[in-house]
């Protein structure tokens, strides 16, 4: 049976064990105290362990209380409970559980069980020890139940806690599967040893004898009592065996009632009681005593577990005789009552052994070995016995002197001996197991260690150092469970250090929010979106901060909506804002200004600033946007712009003046000499054709200056005809070249081909160019320092098929554009040249040319000179000429 | 006669002007390139009572022209300042210390006149 229970465990060994014991007795006290035993000890360690105190003093209290009950001893309760206090207590200062068990035995545990067992009931050293050893080997080994479940149940909760991503689950399954392994196994090893003196089965049959040991107490009282009745009635000397009889009822009658009156609650009521008496009565009326003791031991049980003392009480001597050899202690009584009639006493409280007393003073102990037998006992005391009946010491008158004993405690001493076996060897495996235990624990923390610095290297904790405390480093120095508590711990600490710092992140995201918001204007980002063929588009809306509120009055959730934005850009704006956000992608980066529907229907000039958010690769990933409401400033934009052209307006009106006043001037200063002629003169018919003419030329002057101007009224659409630059050049060229060369001066043409022909107008072109030829010529010839003036004009064409655009460059070494004259250069009556020789319409007159063509005109300073570049596009046909 | 000089790139202006002022009986030179009217004028035989003087010529601006009025005009000659533009002598920085007056074009050719004969006291 016990074999089989083997393989199981030892722990549910145990258990089966002591439950079985328990139920083959049917005393209610044997019940609690297996009970007791069963949760009593493991419930309050349960409860330390899960860090509940109260709890584990509730059950202490509550499974011992039946014991105690029962019992009428507070001893046991007393240990138990102070156990747990301070194991509790303890456990408050981080000290093992399994080290303050430890502790608590060797030092409050050993001075409480000797306390009450030595000195208060009087047990026997070894019985003493016994006890002691017991409960302290069993408290240690309910700790190592506990922590080994415990350490169970932490490996599974971190095992399963895969959230966290914390430890690989499969080294903490191992390493419980091998403890547990590993301790089945050492207890089949050393259960196995000695089949034949079982560990559990030894230790259990010692357990119950040790509540017997208490249980026997009670017995004593009663035996005591029935000695004391024959001693009373022995001492009348010289009385029949009818009186002897007589006497002996009286006594007897007298002290069972008051021993069994003092039993209390469980004691056999009235009627049983008066039933024994009046059945001891019959007895002694018949002059039957054998029966009457039969009746007695019958009503108060004995076994061979017993001690006995023999008193004898009648000057009769005990005749032991061969035929008591050998036999059992109750057949011993038997016989010497039976020929003596002496009473008996039964005393647990001795050392063990055989005590003879004979008289008051002449006491012998025969110390009792395991080869002792009742038979060998009997026959060393047999020698005395004889001694004694035949001295003169016995005698009627001297009974008290006569006295006579004999104690046996040999089954008792065989069960410590038995008991104490089994303890060895329970601590022997059990000093094993938690050898291994911890070996395997061992290995087991360094394996989670690694675990804890990927973890630690996992979660970038800002001090590593800090991180690097929080492991349990010191493997061992405590119990292993207390540095699995101290990993839970550790981890418990890296999570909160997650959660500050998840708490700072908040913190920052707040920060941010608070920065977003509070921003003069709105943020927002945009999606871009890439379909099947990898072309980037701008998508929906992925945020937009909340100020949208304050500075639009659209709520960020509409905002976000499909279709809004969409919706809400003006209708005359949406075209451009279309073409702009096209180009946003290639561009990069964007400014646009439009108009926004407000909640209340109009509308507000808004500006927004997008750009590009590219990942590693280039590739547009999103689009960041800042979006502000420009009314105010589109206003004060419109105002500047107003004046600004007022400005402008006013500067052509001041230019036009001018040039239109010098024929005026011309005109003016004709009609007055006219005038003066005609008083002062005869008539002179060719000086008036003659002041005519003049008049006439400066009419047709100022008639020019103003049919220029019209230009700017309006742009013309100029057909794309295809034109030859080369020719148009070549022309300028030849009618220039005499002039210019007068003048020092020399137009050099380079790159012109007719592979390349440009769109345009060719009048207009050559108009162009002859402006800014001339304008050079001008720029050279109007440098006096130099003397006479010498330089080279460039006329250059490039082109780009790729483009489809072509470029004459005309470039001179003149010194170049004044600084503050090159921001208005192509504004009408503009002009760095002497008053009087350029009205400043040629550049503006260009330019609107130029834009009328499709092209552009644009003017910038060199190193040396001025460079003015006409832009054409190129015509439709192409010819296969690369860039040049 | 007084003898006066007109300076200006008009040439046009210059005859009409030189005509008008001859038939009112006064003579004067007229010249169109300042450099030779600065010849003209700073030749010791030279003297001339009044300059009608074109405020805008090629290479003639600003700075040249105070320069051209202290260098080459005697301090006692009455200067008549022409101009196309909307300007004023003291915005020009001219010293007052010769006798000037700014006329607009187109000149009123009486109010011209009667400067230029008007009593050197009264200037």
């Amino acid at each position: 049976m016990h074999r089989a229970g083997l393989s199981i465990g030892p722990s549910v060994l145990r258990l089966l064990a002591v439950a079985g014991a328990t139920m083959l007795s049917v005393k209610p006290l044997s019940l609690a105290f297996g009970l007791d035993f069963l949760v009593g000890i493991i419930l309050p360690f349960v409860f330390v362990r899960a860090n509940r105190p109260a709890w584990a003093m509730i059950s202490a209290i509550a499974t011992a209380a039946p014991t105690l009950w029962l019992w009428g001893h507070s001893y046991f309760a007393v240990i138990l409970l102070s156990e747990v206090a301070i194991i509790i207590a303890l456990a408050r200062h981080r000290v093992s559980m399994l080290y303050a068990t430890l502790l608590y035995w060797i030092s409050v545990g050993a001075i409480l069980v000797f306390l009450f067992y030595y000195a208060i009931l009087d047990t026997s050293l070894v019985a003493t020890i016994a006890v002691y050893a017991k409960q302290a080997i069993n408290s240690v080994y309910m700790v190592l139940l506990v922590d080994f479940t415990y350490f169970i149940y932490v490996s599974i909760f971190l095992s399963i806690n895969k959230k966290e991503k914390i430890f690989i689950s499969e080294y903490v399954q191992t390493a419980a599967l091998l403890t547990f392994l590993t301790f089945s196994m050492i207890a089949i090893i050393v259960s196995s040893h000695d089949r034949q003196s079982n560990v559990l089965s030894d230790a259990t049959a010692a357990l119950d004898k040790a509540g017997a040991l208490l249980h026997t107490d009670l017995q004593f009282h009663i035996r005591q009592s029935l000695g004391q009745a024959g001693r009373s009635c022995g001492s009348t000397a010289g009385t029949s065996e009818q009186d002897r009889s007589g006497c002996l009822l009286a006594a007897f009658r007298e002290s069972a009632a008051d021993t069994l009156a003092g039993f209390g609650a469980g004691s056999p009521d009235d009627r049983e009681r008066s039933t024994i008496v009046d059945a001891i009565e019959d007895h002694v009326r018949r002059g039957r005593l054998d029966q009457l003791r039969d009746e007695a031991l019958s009503i108060l049980p004995i076994s061979t577990a017993d001690t006995i003392y023999l008193v004898p009480f009648s000057k009769g001597v005990p005749r032991i005789d061969d035929a008591v050899m050998g036999a059992s202690a109750t057949q011993v009584l038997r016989i010497l009552e039976q020929s003596q009639g002496i009473g008996i006493q039964i005393a647990p409280r001795r050392p063990a052994g055989i005590h003879i007393q004979v008289g008051k003073d002449d006491r012998q102990l025969i110390p009792l070995t395991e080869q002792t037998t009742l038979r060998a006992a009997l026959t060393s005391v047999k020698p005395l016995v004889r001694a004694w009946t035949q001295s003169s010491l016995v005698s009627t008158n001297n009974i008290e002197s006569s006295n006579f004993s004999i104690v046996l405690e040999m089954p008792l001493a065989q069960q410590i001996d038995g008991y104490f076996r089994a303890v060895t060897k329970m601590l022997l495996a059990a000093f094993m197991a938690i050898l291994l235990g911890a070996l395997i624990m061992h290995i087991w923390m360094l394996i989670i260690r690694n675990e804890f610095r990927h973890l630690i290297s996992f979660t970038r904790l800002p001090n590593e150092q800090q991180a690097e405390s929080l492991l349990p480093n010191k493997i061992l120095r405590r119990s292993p469970l207390a540095e699995v508590r101290d990993l839970v711990a550790g981890f418990q600490s890296i999570l909160e250090e997650l959660d500050r710092k998840n708490g700072a992140i908040d913190d920052i995201r707040r920060r941010y929010e608070r920065i977003i918001s509070g921003a003069p204007g709105v943020l927002f980002t945009l999606v871009v979106e890439r379909g099947h063929d990898d072309q980037a588009r701008i998508g929906r809306c992925s945020y937009i901060s909340a100020s949208i509120q304050d500075h639009l009055g659209y709520g960020a959730d509409e905002a976000r909506g499909s279709n809004w934005w969409e919706s809400s850009v003006h209708l005359d704006d949406w075209a451009r804002v279309e073409q702009e956000m096209a180009e946003l992608l290639e561009t990069g980066r964007k400014s646009i200004e439009y108009r926004l529907r407000t909640p209340g229907g109009g509308f507000r000039w808004v500006y927004s600033e997008l750009s590009v958010v590219s990942d590693p690769d280039g590739r547009a990933i999103e689009i960041i946007g800042f979006l502000s409401d420009h009314e105010d400033a589109h206003s004060t934009k419109e105002r500047l712009y107003e004046t600004e052209r007022l400005a402008s307006l006013g500067q052509m009106a001041s230019g036009m003046a001018h040039e239109l006043a010098q024929p005026l001037n011309t005109i003016g200063m004709t009609a007055q000499n006219i005038k003066l002629h005609l008083e002062k003169q005869p008539f002179d018919r060719q000086y008036f054709i003659n002041k005519n003419n003049r008049v006439l030329d400066q009419v047709s002057r100022a008639g020019k200056i103003i049919r220029n101007l019209r230009i700017f009224g309006k742009s013309a659409n100029i057909p794309a005809h295809p034109i030859s630059a080369s020719r148009v050049a070549s022309a300028i060229v030849q009618q220039l070249r005499e002039p210019f060369d007068k003048q020092g001066i020399k137009i050099m043409l380079h790159g012109f081909s007719d592979e390349f022909p440009l769109t345009g107008e060719e009048t207009m072109v050559e108009q162009i160019l002859l402006n800014l030829v001339n304008n050079a010529r001008d720029a050279y010839l109007q440098r006096p320092l130099e003397g006479q003036p010498k330089g080279v004009i460039d006329v250059r064409l490039r082109y780009s098929r790729s483009q489809r655009k072509g470029w004459i460059v005309v470039e001179d070494s003149a010194g170049g554009i004044d600084a503050d004259i090159m921001p208005r250069i192509f504004n009408p009556f503009v002009s760095s040249k002497p008053p009087g020789k350029g009205m400043g319409l040629g550049l503006a007159l260009s330019k609107v040319m130029a834009k009328d063509m499709g092209g552009d005109l644009k003017a910038e300073n060199t190193t040396l000179g001025a460079r003015f570049t006409l832009s054409l596009n190129a015509a439709a046909i192409m010819a296969n000429t690369s860039d040049k | 006669m007084t003898k006066g000089l007109i300076l200006d790139d008009e040439s046009t202006f210059v005859e009409e002007l030189q005509e008008f002022l001859s038939l009112n009986g006064i003579a004067c030179v007229g010249m169109t390139d300042p450099y030779e009217a600065y010849d003209y004028l700073i030749q010791a035989s030279t003297k001339v009572s009044f300059v009608v003087l074109d405020l805008k010529m090629p290479g003639f601006v600003g700075r040249e022209v105070i320069q051209f009025i202290r260098q080459a005009i005697p301090e006692t000659t009455r200067v008549a300042l022409v101009s196309g533009d909307r300007e004023s002598i003291t915005a020009l920085g001219i010293a007052a210390s010769c006798s000037t007056q700014l006329f607009h074009k187109p000149i009123d050719a009486e109010a011209l006149l009667h400067y230029l004969r008007m009593p050197s006291d009264m200037s």
